[in-house]
């Protein structure tokens, strides 16, 4: 393939990877003699800080042969550790009455078999490299809607947009203040245009925090127009 | 019986009673607020039709009950020609239905054929929508009593022929694919089971209703677009594309008729079956197209037959869905129940009897369906050129707008903050699929179904007392499922040919 | 920051005397209905909702909080403000709650302030349409014959039909092979499909069926024949002697919920009982309003209290929990 194809996988690697799946199974041991699921999950995090470390020592995206292959993988057996450890509290029932974890197991089994048989084509054929990670954009954008997320009730509809919409423009590589700061207005006025005069959606223009605040401050007074 | 030969003797009457109904000046107009508000909210990610017509109903008490339900079902059917646009144009499939149309619709727009892709889609959807309104005039009644006859197991088996339909979806590993159906389906389990005990919430209330299919689907295609978008953000640069170009030229016409004729059969067919079978239309259709193509490797990189037939599919199918509400009085969907609720609370009470209780309702509700499609392709044609302008906005302007209509669609579901946290994490989680490549259509089928597969797969063994050959003693299933096993092979086998020739070349 | 405290006091106190209930009520209310719009609940909720709204002078709009077999919705009305702007509309499920769920959000007796009964709908034993019995008779040779074989569909557990069959198992003494559904619509669906032998689910959702002959109907479940079905014999009168059972609905509001407020809702939603719309649109679906002095708080809290022991050792003898 391209130039960015990777090396074959070590002998020793596959080796760190079996002590991988091996803290695996003891999550799912773990969980099955009754552990709170606390500790579980803590595993399932230790196992992913594992799998990075392992992803390190190979130098980075690209070390294993097939790394889009090995780490599907990787994350699939974390997910099934996360369900497995959900499950154990789940009524089995029988084949006549199926209990609530009946139809979940069988998926998980199959999860677990696709996720191993993935990871193994990962070590064994060759596949180009991940490349590079816009982590600006990434922790922008998903910071962003958390935020949105976070005080659409506190600030309402108006403030929390036009953060959103100006925060947002961040992400890019180019932006400057003016086109941000424009960008956030158009955006406010026509969002409320589409979604408050147009649909009559019920989200408070201005949310509950900024109403005891502007009460407190003596700004305004007990009945601020839009504030509810 | 007699209901049936009674509905064949006077259809011609029937039909000018229908139009008598329908084409009267205020049910032209309620037929038109129907349409144009559901295209709106079609278009708006998250806002669904379920929300409006929930928001609409107490004004809908002061219409006639015909008007009320005739603009009602404008909205249903105004909404599934709206999601597509979106999904064309950005990326971001609000319904089910558009997720596929989104696969190759969006590589279209990419390519700067967004006006071909959406004239195409909108087509597409106004010939499925004639000939499912022709099949409900014709054959509702034998229609309805077929469905009947799918039993549990049957839906089980129509749910696994599904999952071949997905994995023929996919463009890369066969075997991620799968691996991403199955994991769609595990997170369709977070949330109440059938017995209402919560499943893998970790004691953690937001999780008690499990992840809603607009944040996730929001997430994984619309934001986890704009996160990868920004990786080469020299790449993604402003479309150019004329009025002009939507008009398709002779040797695109020929090609998108086909599919299109396809895709409405196959989504009448599913579209009958009140238990999902609407879901799988679209992506039925789509395998279908791709299975029989003479270049099935262009597809997922902007392929005509991509848009025409997954949409006519979901159209049909949605027409169609009216068969069990209007004959039988069982709600295929939740905006079928609120219709029927609608019925009731204007005293008219729904069950088989309505036909003939109600010819004036049944076939002025039907005869409008017609005329609301046309009415849809009138009005959108010429938005076509609208929509396909917003792309020419340079792509940092454009992309903070996505994100912030994202969060408010979603959040307007059911105003509920931990909606929007789900559409941040599924966003990750699209761009993480993204880089392992991964493809993110198996996985939302998997979601879309995988509740409606274990109560059928719970129900099956229910009614068997545990045997699981029933899967294979009923004809229905047994045939489906033949018919999956035939395709997974169609697939496997040039995949286990090319490996041989690589094995040889080495 | 004189000015910060002084504000602060002026909130607590205007949150303590404010809301005054003279004037009750001056915005929308809100009625929560714990099921899904379209559904029986949701159908009765909107009809006396309309009705309620013209009594009052403001809207009273519907809020569909669906989840956890009907228990989401009490939950978070026992936790709303109690000014009498959240209010909810429950049936039957309000009584069976506190058994079927060992760890529930709230107490139906002590987190309610209770406004008055609505309706009491019958139910219906019906049947698929291929299914050999004629007569109640015939249905009881056949479970006789058949045991765990015959099916019974619900729509979920804690539901409506749900109870019923519980009832109608302990009546005959024989365990059914329970096939659970999520929703009426699917049921009625496989009864219709032949795929299941027998429900028992509210008129409003089986009238339209078995007057178009599609599924077969052995009785009602209420002491007198339903005005809209006159055919059908009570299942009392035909030979399950003492068998009565009906979803009763009833309109709570927050504990804590101003004594005056309280009293003006009960009389909206009396007037609303009254309202010749409501009455023949329930006429329409076989039931009818409770008699006036039934939409009262103590009566519904009355009916309360007795249907919870009612049934407690039913739910308990079939073993059933819903976590």
């Amino acid at each position: 393939m391209s130039s960015t194809t990777s090396r074959r996988t070590n002998p020793v690697d596959i080796i760190v990877a079996l002590i991988g799946a091996a803290m695996f199974g003891l999550v799912l041991y773990l969980r099955s003699i009754e552990v709170s699921w606390y500790p579980v999950l803590l595993l399932v995090a230790a196992y992913l800080v594992f799998a990075y470390l392992f992803f390190r020592r190979q130098g980075g995206f690209g070390g294993v042969a097939n790394p889009k292959d090995f780490y599907t993988g990787i994350v699939l057996l974390a997910v099934c550790g996360v369900f497995a450890a959900g499950m154990f509290d789940l009524p089995l029932g029988r084949v006549a009455r199926p209990g609530v974890a009946f139809f979940p197991l069988m998926l998980l089994v199959l999860l677990f078999i696709f996720a191993v048989a993935i990871l193994l084509s990962g070590l064994r054929n060759r596949g180009e490299a991940l490349g590079p990670v816009p982590w600006r954009g990434l922790f922008i954008i998903t910071g962003i809607t958390v935020f949105f997320g976070a005080t659409i009730k506190g600030l309402g509809f108006v403030p929390a947009i036009f953060v959103t919409g100006f925060v947002s423009c961040l992400a890019s590589q180019k932006w400057t203040a003016l086109s941000a700061t424009t960008t956030a207005i158009v955006l406010t006025i026509f969002s409320w245009l589409i979604f408050i005069w147009g649909l009559g959606l019920p989200i408070a223009l201005c949310g509950s925090w900024l109403r005891t605040a502007l009460v407190a401050l003596g700004v305004a007074g007990e009945s601020i127009p839009f504030c509810y | 019986m007699d209901l049936i030969t009674g509905f064949f003797a006077d259809v011609g009457s029937n039909l000018s009673l229908g139009f008598g109904q329908a084409f009267t000046l205020d049910n032209l107009f309620y037929c038109f607020v129907g349409v144009l508000l559901g295209t709106a909210i079609g278009v708006l990610p998250g806002l669904g039709p379920i929300a409006t017509i929930a928001l609409l109903l107490p004004i809908t008490f002061k219409l006639d009950p015909i008007s009320a339900l005739i603009m009602l079902s404008g909205i249903y059917y105004g909404a599934q020609y709206g999601g597509s646009t979106t999904a064309i144009l950005i990326n971001l499939p609000g319904e089910t239905s558009s997720v596929v149309t989104a696969i190759d619709g969006h590589q279209m727009a990419k390519k700067g054929k967004a006006g071909l892709a959406l004239f195409t889609s909108a087509v597409g959807s106004f010939f499925a929508g004639t000939v499912a309104t022709f099949l409900i005039v014709g054959f509702a009644p034998i229609l309805a009593a077929a469905a009947l006859k799918f039993s549990p197991a049957d839906y089980f088996s129509l749910m696994v022929m599904g999952f071949v339909a997905a994995v023929v979806l996919a463009q890369g590993s066969l075997l991620k694919a799968l691996a991403m159906i199955v994991l769609g389906l595990l997170i369709a389990m977070v949330g109440p089971s059938e017995s209402g005990q919560p499943r893998f919430t970790f004691d953690n209330s937001q999780f008690f209703d499990g992840f809603d299919f607009v944040a996730l689907s929001m997430g994984i295609f619309g934001i986890g677009e704009i996160i990868r978008n920004l990786e080469d953000e020299e790449q993604r640069q402003a479309i150019k594309s004329r009025f002009l170009d939507l008009i398709p030229t002779k040797a695109e016409l020929k090609e998108m008729i086909p599919p299109i004729l396809r895709g409405t059969t196959v989504g009448s067919v599913l579209g009958i079956l009140p238990g999902g079978g609407a879901v799988l239309g679209a992506f039925a259709a789509y395998s279908l197209e791709k299975r029989i193509s003479k270049t099935p490797h262009e597809f997922g990189k902007g392929k005509l037959a991509g848009v025409a037939a997954p949409e006519s599919a979901n159209n049909s199918g949605a027409q169609i869905s009216f068969i069990p509400m209007l004959t039988l009085g069982i709600p295929s969907n939740p905006v079928m129940a609120l219709m029927l609720g609608a019925l009731i609370i204007h005293r008219i009470v729904p069950g088989p009897t309505l036909v003939t209780d109600k010819p004036d309702l049944f076939w002025g509700v039907v005869t409008s369906m017609w005329i609301g499609n046309f009415m849809l392709l009138v009005l959108n044609l010429p938005l076509i050129g609208m929509w396909v302008k917003f792309l020419t906005i340079p792509y940092r302007l454009l992309f903070p707008g996505i994100v912030t209509i994202c969060c408010i669609g979603v959040y307007s579901v059911s105003n509920n903050p931990f909606d929007v946290h789900t559409m941040a994490a599924c966003g990750v989680v699209g761009y993480v699929l993204y880089k392992l490549e991964c493809e993110p259509a198996p996985l939302l089928l998997g979601f879309v179904i995988g509740r409606l597969m274990e109560q059928y797969f719970v129900r099956a063994m229910q009614l068997s007392f545990g045997d699981a050959t029933i899967f294979v003693r009923d004809p229905i299933s047994l045939s489906l499922l033949l018919v999956s096993a035939v395709a997974l092979v169609l697939v496997l086998l040039p995949s286990i040919r090319k490996k041989r020739e690589e094995a040889f070349a080495e | 920051m004189r000015k910060w405290l002084l504000a602060a006091a002026g909130i607590l106190a205007l949150g303590i005397t404010g809301a005054s209930a003279q004037n009750y009520p001056t915005r929308t209310i809100t009625m929560m209905i714990p099921f899904a719009a379209g559904g029986p609940t949701d159908t009765v909720g909107r009809l006396i909702a309309e009705s309620m709204s013209k009594n009052l002078g403001q809207q009273v709009i519907i809020e569909n909080a669906a989840g956890a077999g009907g228990t989401r919705a009490p939950g978070l009305v026992a936790k709303a403000a109690p000014d009498g702007y959240t209010i909810l509309l429950h049936h039957i499920g309000m009584s069976t709650a506190p058994t079927l769920y060992r760890k529930l959000a709230y107490n139906p007796l002590t987190d309610f302030e209770f406004i008055g009964l609505v309706t009491d709908a019958p139910m219906s034993l019906i049947a698929r349409p291929n299914f050999e019995a004629k007569d109640l008779k015939g249905v009881l040779e056949y479970i006789a014959k058949n045991k765990e074989k015959t099916s019974y569909a619900n729509a979920g557990i804690g539901s409506a039909s749900h109870l019923c069959g519980m009832l109608f198992q302990a009546a005959v003494k024989q365990q059914l092979n329970t096939v659970n559904y999520n929703g009426t619509g699917p049921a009625m669906n496989d009864i219709l499909g032949g795929h299941v032998d027998l429900m028992c689910d509210q008129t409003t959702n089986t009238t339209g069926q078995i007057k178009g002959g599609k599924v077969k109907a052995y009785g009602v479940t209420t002491k007198t024949r339903v005005k809209n079905l006159p055919n059908l014999p009570t299942l009392d009168e035909a030979g399950l002697k003492g068998f009565e059972v009906a979803v009763w609905h009833g309109v709570y509001a927050p504990k804590g919920t101003p004594k005056e407020v309280v009293a003006r809702l009960t009389q909206a939603l009396q007037a609303a009982l009254k309202d010749p719309k409501v009455v023949g649109a329930f006429a329409d679906l076989g039931t009818e309003p409770v008699p006036q002095n039934q939409a009262t708080g103590a009566a519904l809290q009355a009916k309360l209290k007795s249907e919870i022991e009612k049934w407690r050792p039913l739910i308990q003898a079939a073993g059933v929990y819903a976590d």
